[in-house]
């Protein structure tokens, strides 16, 4: 799709940002008295709390909520189907499900039992079936070659080692891998923005991890992503030099990087860390709300939505499970519009 | 020669503001469209700001319309004989008009297509949103100036 053909998109994109969660509507949310002061307040605008559908009426608070969550999702894919952009041009959003409907399916079939709810149906490059039976199968040609691949190695393993964590990082690393190159690839800042800070975000959520756990070079190298942005060894280096007392050897690191706003942020516990990174996205994306001729409000508009249901899932389970409105309000992400 | 020189002027003026024009109100349009579907009570805001790149060709066709007199074209009083001297000013008097109208047509579409987005989030901002590309157009009313005063200033074949 050329730049022009993106003007229509755009123009109806600006009309449903008017729709998008505000800051003060989310605080709004924090402060409301309960579950179910939530979901009327979200009903009003125009969320897809299942109001009036007779099927969910048996179902409990948090699984209403997760319907809920997959329907306003599913509202999102559905409201760019309509305007016309190829799927495929978001595909680094989505890479993410596909990997995790791999870890499912190898799951599912290591279990011999069937576990259908695990894996995400909407919003993936690969159709779930097509991995569930792959996977089942032990015939891997259906799968693109990189996952195909993978897949292969990872049931190898599992077989020679039984060692699950190892099959997930395996798993997880190469999904990092992946969107990092798929946002290489993409014609548009955002997409490359986005794979940039989901990746070096993830690197460094490892790392620290691992400084905990005390984890050796040898983990390391398997689960971080090799990036630009980061220089891996000095990172592992790094790292190896902390323990559970002392991030300094870190800390000094990303200073030298582009990443020195997440050490105060670190520093205050993953959480912290956690909104860091997904509010780093949410600003820089900010300027798309100004931009009328290419894929990136678009773009912008999915992450802003994004961005939205994680920050209300992380108020409803906060209401769920009767935690401080300061907790809350400490977790909640900056709104994009 | 003079008279073949003096048409390609006419002609030029014509065609590259209506294609500059056309190129505007068509991307004008496609963000307008993207408006109207999403709430077609704005259909009357949206036209406005749609339309105001289409100017640019009617400048042309004034200066065509214009030098086409001028040289008899219109009014059959066709001079064969033009110099090719004379031919070649006709033409650069049509330039400014030409060249201005195609660039600030397609200029003025990029800002109206933002401005129409500002109206679908801001209903009641039309004035501004108006005011914004009306900007533009200024730099093609003085392409049509300059334009108009050099075709009427030259000696007609």
């Amino acid at each position: 799709m050329s730049q022009k053909d993106y003007i229509y998109a755009v123009a109806r994109i600006r009309f449903k940002e008017i729709s998008l969660l505000s800051d003060q509507f989310i605080n709004q949310l924090v402060s409301a008295e309960s579950f179910d002061d939530c979901m009327k307040l979200l009903r009003d605008k125009g969320w897809e709390t299942g109001e009036g559908k007779p099927e969910l009426a048996s179902l409990d608070d948090a699984s209403r909520a997760d319907r809920m969550f997959e329907a306003e999702r599913d509202k999102t894919w559905k409201q760019l189907e309509e305007l016309g952009v190829e799927k495929s041009a978001f595909d680094v959003f989505h890479i993410s499900n596909d990997y995790h409907n791999l870890k499912a399916a190898i799951k599912d079939t290591a279990s011999d039992k069937d576990h259908d709810n695990i894996f995400i149906k909407t919003g993936t490059t690969v159709p779930y079936e097509k991995i569930r039976d792959a996977v089942k199968k032990k015939d891997f040609s259906a799968l693109p070659k990189d996952m195909a691949r993978l897949a292969e190695d990872v049931l190898t393993t599992l077989l020679h080692t039984d060692d699950g964590q190892l099959c997930d990082i395996m798993i997880d690393k190469a999904a990092l891998d992946a969107i990092y190159k798929a946002g290489k690839e993409a014609q548009n800042d955002i997409l490359r923005l986005y794979a940039k800070l989901t990746v070096a975000g993830a690197d460094i959520k490892v790392i620290v991890r691992g400084i905990k756990f005390k984890k050796d070079r040898a983990f390391y190298m398997n689960a971080l992503s090799d990036i630009d942005e980061l220089d891996l060894k000095e990172l592992i280096d790094s790292a190896l030099k902390c323990d559970r007392n002392n991030f300094q050897p870190l800390y000094d690191y990303l200073e030298k990087t582009e990443f020195s706003g997440a050490i105060s942020e670190i520093k205050k516990g993953m959480a912290a860390f956690e909104k860091w990174c997904d509010d780093q996205i949410i600003e820089k994306i900010k300027p798309e709300l100004y931009h009328a001729f290419t894929i990136g409000p678009l773009a912008a508009y999915v992450l802003g939505r994004e961005n939205e249901i994680k920050t209300v899932r992380i108020i409803i389970s906060g209401k769920l499970n009767d935690l401080p409105e300061k907790a809350v309000s400490e977790r909640i992400r900056e709104m994009y519009a | 020669m003079g008279i073949a020189l003096a048409i390609a002027g006419a002609a030029l003026a014509a065609l590259l503001a209506g294609i500059g024009s056309a190129m505007g109100v068509g991307r004008a349009g496609q963000a307008a469209s993207g408006v109207v579907t999403e709430d077609p009570s704005k259909f009357g805001k949206v036209l406005l700001l749609e339309l105001l790149p289409g100017t640019q060709g009617i400048y042309g066709l004034i200066i065509a319309f214009v030098t086409l007199m001028r040289i008899g074209v219109i009014g059959g009083t066709i001079n064969a004989d033009m110099s090719w001297q004379l031919g070649l000013q006709y033409l650069f008097a049509c330039l400014p008009m030409a060249i201005v109208g195609l660039i600030s047509a397609i200029q003025q579409a990029n800002v109206s297509v933002s401005t129409i987005s500002l109206i679908s989030k801001r209903g009641d901002q039309l004035a501004k949103a108006m005011t914004l590309p009306a900007m533009v157009e200024t730099y093609a009313i003085l392409a049509l100036l300059i334009s108009f005063l050099a075709v009427v200033g030259l000696p007609t074949a």
